[in-house]
């Protein structure tokens, strides 16, 4: 039988591996051409790590778009929804479009190298698991998307339980002529590696001299393929991944514009694009957007950017979905993550933040904007002291399962060990606070809230979805780490200079 | 235990770089890449116990090692029958008929149903023929074929391309009863007769005492039509 499958499937392999390469090499130009415009100058690295997330976002977004709009979502739809976000973005950015910046030599290293990558992401050698919810939610649902073209009733739970943002870039292959996209995954952890690095060796370098930089630089990337929930969480295709990834690209890269003098539409519209997709990544996806945005606030960004390019776009395509799934469509469904309910404090989380940032942050006294991230983890604090008060069982239920998963056999391996150990060996007198740190606190209360409002209780496994949900955290809490890592070797130089 | 082991390690890193001050940022480093050699070491050792891994190489969801763990049938049926036409039995029955031989109302709506609307969903020909419902395939017979995987899962998402637009097409419904109704039902293929363009699938009860639990059975027509008819 084995030898009857395998020739079968091998009649098929030759067209499948063709297409699916020239379907990620047709997004990463897209997404080269798309920072291409938005810069209007020579890449920088920065920006062609980007390319490639951009591009599959760009794909997510456009889809999702179209499916909550109820305007046909098929091959051509998508594409012209893409091309005409690039062509408003060209008008938008028309002053500095320049094709000599696109078009030279570090282009063409960079994309004989995606080629490269792209078929060694493609050929299969590099290992991926998948699940169940693999096959399910991100192989067969996505199949009957393209086959419906639109979203209705029918689709029920998954349209309350799936990542929809996923579930369409996993429609590529049923669009596009091959069967799955574990090639797509492969190229972005690929790439992920590259901006961990990256996001290492900028921060190190403005620390630390140029020896230890690279020397932090690898320990960073060791620190990371070394650990267990990465590692599985990588491999596996399901939308934890994406998210994971995306995750760690947002807070990193906020950061870094941040610190830019003056702040560039060029690195808004990024964090644009990348906090929307995020925020569609997975069903509590918005929550955590939200939860992001704010700690972003931490930074400096003006507050009208904030509202209008990383708000603005997550409530409104998070109202449109919601409201075509739970207005439009009549669902069935008696099992579903995301109700009604929850639907309307979503919403109405996304507006207070709106609000929040349009009318009372500016307003700040001096002593409340310097404690604000603290304030927000005392908010997020106060929210989990409501939930356990008014659910005190459900609550402790599913705070054990968290920390029996982080520390039994649920795919944590021996991350939180070698967190803390770490930790112990970091200069005390170095230790600050900052923007990270407070990221990845407030992921992990939101976390919390998001899996106690779940419904049913959490459990021990690795597969339980509260689990693969903290997962996530954990390229951003290794990169909060080295960040102390950094800070500590700096003190230390610091000290023996006198 | 192995938790401990490590935090132990970093103790005594903590007092070589309190005592080798000089060259404290060398051990700092050594010691952070020390633990995570341990720590991938475990990864490595655990990993795949805890999630199994696959090389895509085939460049399909399916992999022949499904068969050993029964899993996804779907994934290679999806490939192998595009274009194909499938006989299949037309024993619908209505909800009186099939309250009245003492099922539950969701069969009549669920059988022959899931199946004909899943091979339509894959581009396969279902053609119901009655002809073929009296047809058993004998335990003798069954030892031609091998067993494929589950098919409980491929029938519960089959919701997907449910024609119900009320609460018998719904997720609860289909998990209710291809998860507790339904035992584990099979999909078996007689791999000889494949080669061909026309086949036939056969359902029938796993037994007497399970009538929702149905195997199935994947055959070329010309073997039907020689060994089964």
């Amino acid at each position: 039988m084995q030898q009857f499958i395998d020739s079968y499937i091998a009649t098929l392999s030759g067209q499948f591996f063709i297409n699916q390469v020239i379907t990620i090499l047709l997004l990463v130009i897209y997404g080269v051409v798309f920072v291409g415009i938005i810069r209007g100058k020579s890449l920088s690295i920065a920006d062609y790590i980007l390319a490639y997330p951009l591009s599959l976002l760009a794909y997510s977004i456009s889809g999702y778009f179209l499916l909550s709009a109820g305007i046909k979502f098929n091959k051509y739809s998508v594409i012209i929804t893409m091309a005409l976000f690039l062509i408003i973005t060209a008008v938008f950015f028309r002053k500095r479009i320049n094709i000599k910046s696109l078009i030279n030599k570090n282009t063409i290293i960079y994309i004989a190298l995606a080629v490269i990558l792209t078929l060694v992401s493609v050929s299969g050698i590099v290992p991926v698991s998948a699940t169940n919810d693999s096959m399910y939610f991100f192989s067969e649902y996505p199949r009957a998307l393209v086959h419906y073209e639109k979203i209705g009733s029918i689709l029920d739970n998954f349209l309350t339980d799936a990542s929809q943002g996923i579930a369409i870039i996993a429609t590529l292959p049923f669009f596009y002529g091959f069967d799955e996209i574990f090639g797509v995954q492969t190229l972005l952890n690929i790439n992920f590696l590259a901006f961990f690095a990256y996001a290492v060796q900028s921060y190190a370098s403005t620390r630390l001299d140029k020896k230890n930089t690279y020397v932090i630089t690898f320990v960073s990337i060791v620190m990371l393929v070394t650990s267990m929930p990465f590692v599985l969480m990588s491999r596996w295709f399901m939308a934890n991944a994406f998210f994971m990834e995306y995750m760690a690209v947002i807070l990193y890269f906020a950061y870094e514009f941040s610190i830019k003098e003056e702040t560039d539409r060029a690195d808004l519209l990024v964090l644009a694009v990348l906090i929307t997709g995020l925020s569609i990544m997975r069903m509590e996806g918005a929550l955590n957007a939200g939860v992001l945005i704010l700690s972003i606030m931490m930074l400096k960004f003006k507050s009208k950017d904030i509202a209008l390019y990383f708000l603005s776009p997550v409530l409104i395509l998070q109202s449109l979905y919601l409201y075509r799934i739970f207005i439009k469509i009549t669902l069935h469904t008696k099992i579903q993550f995301m109700t009604k309910e929850k639907a309307v404090v979503l919403i109405a989380f996304l507006i207070i933040i709106m609000l929040y940032a349009l009318l009372i942050r500016n307003r700040l006294s001096e002593k409340l904007e310097k404690n604000y991230g603290y304030l927000l983890v005392l908010s997020l604090i106060a929210v989990n002291l409501v939930i356990l008060v008014y659910d005190r069982s459900g609550y402790i239920i599913n705070l054990k399962a968290f920390i029996f998963n982080m520390l039994k056999n649920s795919g944590w391996g021996l991350f939180v060990p070698f967190v803390i150990g770490v930790f112990i060996l970091i200069p005390k007198k170095s230790i600050k606070i900052n923007y990270f740190d407070i990221s990845v606190v407030c992921y992990i209360l939101i976390t919390i809230i998001a899996g106690w409002a779940r419904g049913d209780n959490l459990y021990e496994s690795f597969g339980d979805s509260g689990n693969r949900i903290m997962i996530q955290a954990v390229p951003v809490i290794l990169f909060a780490l080295i960040v102390k890592v950094t800070e500590g070797l700096k003190y230390w130089k610091e000290e023996n200079l006198g | 235990m192995r938790h401990m082991a490590l935090l132990l390690m970093a103790c005594i890193f903590l007092l070589l770089i309190n005592i080798f001050k000089k060259h404290r940022e060398k051990i700092f480093i050594a010691a952070i890449l020390f633990m995570a050699a341990v720590s991938g070491i475990y990864c490595y050792k655990n990993a795949d116990g805890i999630l199994s891994k696959r090389q895509p190489v085939n460049q399909t969801f399916y992999d022949t090692k499904y068969i050993d763990t029964c899993e996804f049938p779907d994934a290679f049926l999806r490939l192998f029958l595009k274009g194909k036409t499938v006989y299949v039995k037309s024993d619908r029955l209505n909800i009186e008929e099939a309250e009245g031989q003492g099922f539950e109302w969701q069969y009549a709506y669920y059988h022959v149903e899931n199946m004909v609307s899943y091979l339509n969903s894959i581009d396969a020909i279902p053609v119901e023929d009655s002809s073929y419902n009296d047809v058993v395939i004998s335990k003798e017979k069954a030892k031609d074929f091998e067993r494929l995987g589950y098919l409980n899962d491929l029938l519960r998402n089959s919701m997907m391309r449910s024609k119900y637009d009320d609460d018998s097409g719904s997720f609860f419904f289909y998990l209710w009863y291809y998860r507790d109704l339904a035992k584990t039902s099979y999909l078996y293929l007689h791999e000889e007769s494949l080669n061909e363009d026309e086949l036939v699938l056969i359902w029938q009860p796993q037994n007497e005492d399970e009538p929702y639990t149905e195997d199935m059975y994947l055959m070329g027509k010309s073997y039907y039509e020689e060994n089964i008819k």
